[in-house]
């Protein structure tokens, strides 16, 4: 596997951001930016011409991660040639959140299951439930092929929203892509670092995405009462109070963070599912802790590899924990680099929605707030 | 911009006033980005703890709240609890001494009664005697009903305790049917038993019988003229059933005719009463044995009627401390239909005892730590094991040796070496 970088600026435009070139011989291209900057045609068309052959696919992010550093309003490329693997490509589009399992399903379905090592997915970040994507993916995909990805975002401005697909950045796609063959070997970890406080509440009312009540009152009032003055910049402030999710009879337990308000209805409206009766508890970030969970989560993914180091290492971290770390945000994807190495590339961006399996072999789930990290090894 | 920053500005800078050189105004800005967020996480940390603090404190108070009412709640129904049972117990011994205090006199009426009947000097007329007979009749029936209630009386108030042992059920049924056959011969029934000789239960027999003689009582009562009513063991072997093939039962009737406040009386196939009380005693005494009363019945089909106990291998204990011998002893009981523990000496005999309950125990006179006359005066000092079957077994079969087992309690005694064939119907006698 040959990796090469990129990152370009509305000034610069393009610039090689690793010593590797690889041009024709790249099958697919990881692209990440800001919202506004991916939605231009310009730079995935130049993209295209320095890798004709290779499929370009990503999505908008609250942050790019190139090595071992965060951009805000930049897109960034990862070019990946593989030698001895075979990728697939698969989309589904999305008009209603209602939707999302049977997106989930028709995308898991789209994949020839024979030698399917492993299968990358980005998605739109606000027209999708994430849990219930995942799970049918999870019902759908032969067992022992893990799903890892994340949920295209936009900052707190939760506006632009897209997933890009080969030069058409829309909202409401859900990409896929399957990596085929013994060569290819793949590890991932989640973390959170955030830390549940306070009294446990139930979910009294609540419909798919939306929270509406907890222990019989508003959700917003809930919000607005903790937010104090913070509470008009809503959803921005709500995601610095996720909610621990504890559903006990699927024996789950979540961290859920908010991506819409909707102050009439005094709702907010999660990344996934929020189940009548599943237990909740709001949770604080300090950055020690978000940090110590990003070194936590990178810890052992080399030796899980087999010991050689991984050429890629795909990091999709929560927004919330973006928003938390303020400025010290690379210090996360520094956290990560030091238990990974420097032979590993690293790309990656900050998201509304982590997506991967808790361990090998369980089933795929969605999460905010945390840090999950897939590192890519051809032998 | 942050006050502090300004501050800090001011004071380091003091030749441009409160400004920044130009160069620097990036890196001020985003110092006071950093400043503004660690306030604002400040903020956000204390106003959290405030209100995760009142949220507490008002759950507490609703926790408390609901712990002073249950408590309330608990205390009160405990209050009940204890009014109904004294209550209970009240009626209990009411019920026992009123039916004691009726029957003497009760009894002495009668037999007044039957000497007038009989009375050979003054001889009554034909139907003066029909009427006492008719009298009479009504008067045992009612002793009947007062003895009922003293026998619930006795077990409700715990002055019956059942003693369990192991008992042939052949010697049950046949006991039963000695004390019913004039009853049942009145009406032409045959009472058979279908049980061998030999058959082992486990259970208090006086209790036992009573009940079985209940239930052969009311198949007499309630089958027809040339009837028959079988006694048998059900498929475990551990309980009697009585079948006949009488007016049977309606399944609705069927759990009603077991309840005391039921008291459901009906009359027999010939007009024959009862107290109505039987089987309502019947299914205390069952209760009290650990066991129940099962029916299977369908009008004109008969009824099945099973005083239900539990299966109960008997357990024998061999203290011992010679090996080969244990070896031995534990051979041989294993050819019969029991399970065996074992003990090395006295001491570990009372050890095992303090758990363990085996219905018989065989030991050896002449061991170390404790020997068998020590443990013998042990068991026989505890409550627990006074009970306790005990077969000596000892090479030393002197007169003197034999004379102090049996006064010290002993039960049986046996030579040693152990010969089987003289063992082990010692065993099986002492068992039954």
């Amino acid at each position: 596997m040959k990796v090469e970088q990129r990152r370009w600026a509305s000034k610069e435009g393009w610039r090689p951001y690793s010593l590797d070139s690889i041009g024709d011989s790249a099958q697919l291209v990881l692209m990440f930016g800001s919202g506004s900057a991916i939605k231009r045609p310009e730079p995935a068309e130049r993209l295209k011409s320095l890798y004709p052959a290779a499929h370009i696919i990503g999505c908008s992010t609250s942050g790019q991660i190139l090595g071992a550093r965060v951009f805000s309003d930049s897109i960034t490329a990862t070019a990946v040639q593989f030698e001895r693997t075979h990728i697939s490509l698969a989309q589904v589009r999305i008009n209603e959140v209602h939707d999302s399992h049977e997106a989930g399903g028709a995308l898991a379905s789209a994949f020839e299951h024979e030698k399917l090592a492993h299968v990358l997915v980005f998605s739109d970040g606000l027209r999708v439930n994430g849990s219930e994507l995942v799970r049918c993916m999870w019902e759908t995909l032969p067992y022992g092929v893990a799903v890892t990805g994340g949920l295209a975002s936009d900052g707190l401005r939760f506006n632009d929203n897209v997933v890009c697909l080969d030069g058409e950045a829309e909202e409401g796609k859900i990409i896929a892509v399957g990596l085929y063959g013994e060569n290819i070997k793949t590890a991932f970890s989640s973390r959170c670092g955030w830390y549940p406080f306070g009294i446990d509440r139930v979910v009294t009312r609540s419909s798919g995405n939306e929270l509406l009540e907890l222990d019989g009152k508003p959700a917003y009032d809930l919000y607005a009462e903790y937010l104090g003055e913070l509470a008009d910049e809503m959803p921005a402030t709500a995601s610095l109070l996720p909610l621990n999710l504890r559903i006990e009879t699927e024996g789950l337990d979540l961290v859920r963070a908010a991506v819409a308000v909707n102050k009439d209805r005094r709702s907010l409206t999660f990344a996934g599912g929020m189940p009548e009766g599943a237990t909740a508890r709001l949770m604080r970030g300090s950055a020690e802790r978000i940090l110590k969970g990003a070194a936590d989560a990178a810890r052992g993914l080399q030796k899980s590899a087999g010991g050689k180091p991984a050429e890629l290492a795909l990091i999709v971290s929560g927004t919330g924990r973006k928003v938390a770390l303020g400025q010290r945000v690379e210090e996360e994807v520094e956290a990560a680099r030091d238990e990974l190495g420097d032979k590993t590339a690293l790309a990656g961006f900050y998201s509304y929605g982590e997506i991967s399996p808790v361990s090998p072999h369980a089933p795929y789930e969605m999460k905010n707030n945390t840090i999950t990290i897939t590192t890519f090894l051809e032998s | 911009m942050h006050p502090l920053l300004k501050r800090q500005i001011r004071d380091h800078f003091p030749s441009n006033g409160d400004t920044v050189p130009e160069e620097c105004k990036g890196l001020f800005g985003l110092i006071d980005e950093a400043y503004r967020q660690h306030d604002r996480d400040r903020a956000m940390l204390e106003r959290s703890l405030d209100v995760s603090s009142r949220e507490y404190f008002e759950r507490n108070a609703e926790v408390k709240r609901e712990l002073v009412e249950r408590k309330r709640v608990e205390e009160e129904l405990k209050r009940a609890k204890e009014q109904a049972e004294e209550a209970s117990m009240l009626k209990d011994k009411f019920v026992s001494l009123v039916s004691h205090d009726l029957r003497t006199p009760f009894a002495s009426i009668l037999g007044l009664l039957r000497l007038l009947k009989s009375d050979t000097v003054h001889p009554l007329h034909e139907d003066q005697k029909a009427l006492l007979q008719h009298v009479l009749k009504i008067g045992e029936g009612l002793v009947d009903m007062i003895d009922r209630l003293l026998d619930i009386g006795k077990l409700k108030t715990g002055r019956i305790r059942p003693q369990m042992r192991f008992v042939d059920a052949a010697d049950v049924a046949l006991k039963v049917i000695g004390g019913l056959n004039h009853a049942a011969s009145g009406k032409d029934i045959k009472l058979v038993s279908e049980i061998t000789k030999g058959s082992r239960i486990f259970t208090d027999p006086d209790l036992y019988s009573e009940v079985i003689h209940n239930l052969v009582s009311n198949s007499v009562k309630f089958s027809e003229r040339g009837g028959q009513i079988i006694i048998s063991l059900i498929e475990n072997g551990a309980s009697i059933a009585v079948k006949d093939g009488g007016k049977g039962i309606r399944a609705e009737d069927q759990s009603r005719i077991f309840r005391h406040e039921e008291k459901t009386c009906t009359p027999g196939t010939e007009g024959e009463m009862g107290s109505g009380l039987g089987l309502p005693f019947s299914m205390d005494i069952m209760e009290a044995l650990g066991g129940s009363i099962t029916v299977d019945s369908e009008p004109g089909r008969g009824s099945v009627f099973v005083a239900k106990l539990s299966k109960v291998r008997p357990l024998v204990m061999v203290v011992e401390d010679d090996q080969l011998t244990r070896m031995l002893l534990v051979d041989y009981l294993g050819q019969m239909e029991v399970d065996v523990i074992e003990a090395e000496n006295g001491e570990d005999a009372l050890t095992i005892l303090s758990t363990t309950h085996p219905h018989l125990l065989i030991t050896d006179i002449n061991m170390p730590e404790m020997d068998g006359f020590k443990l013998l005066e042990k068991l026989k000092e505890d409550k627990e094991t006074q009970g306790l079957p005990i077969i000596v077994i000892t090479s030393d079969d002197s007169i003197e040796t034999r004379e102090r087992a049996f006064q010290l309690g002993a039960d049986d005694f046996c030579g040693k070496p152990p010969v089987k064939h003289d063992l082990l119907p010692r065993v099986s006698r002492l068992l039954d």
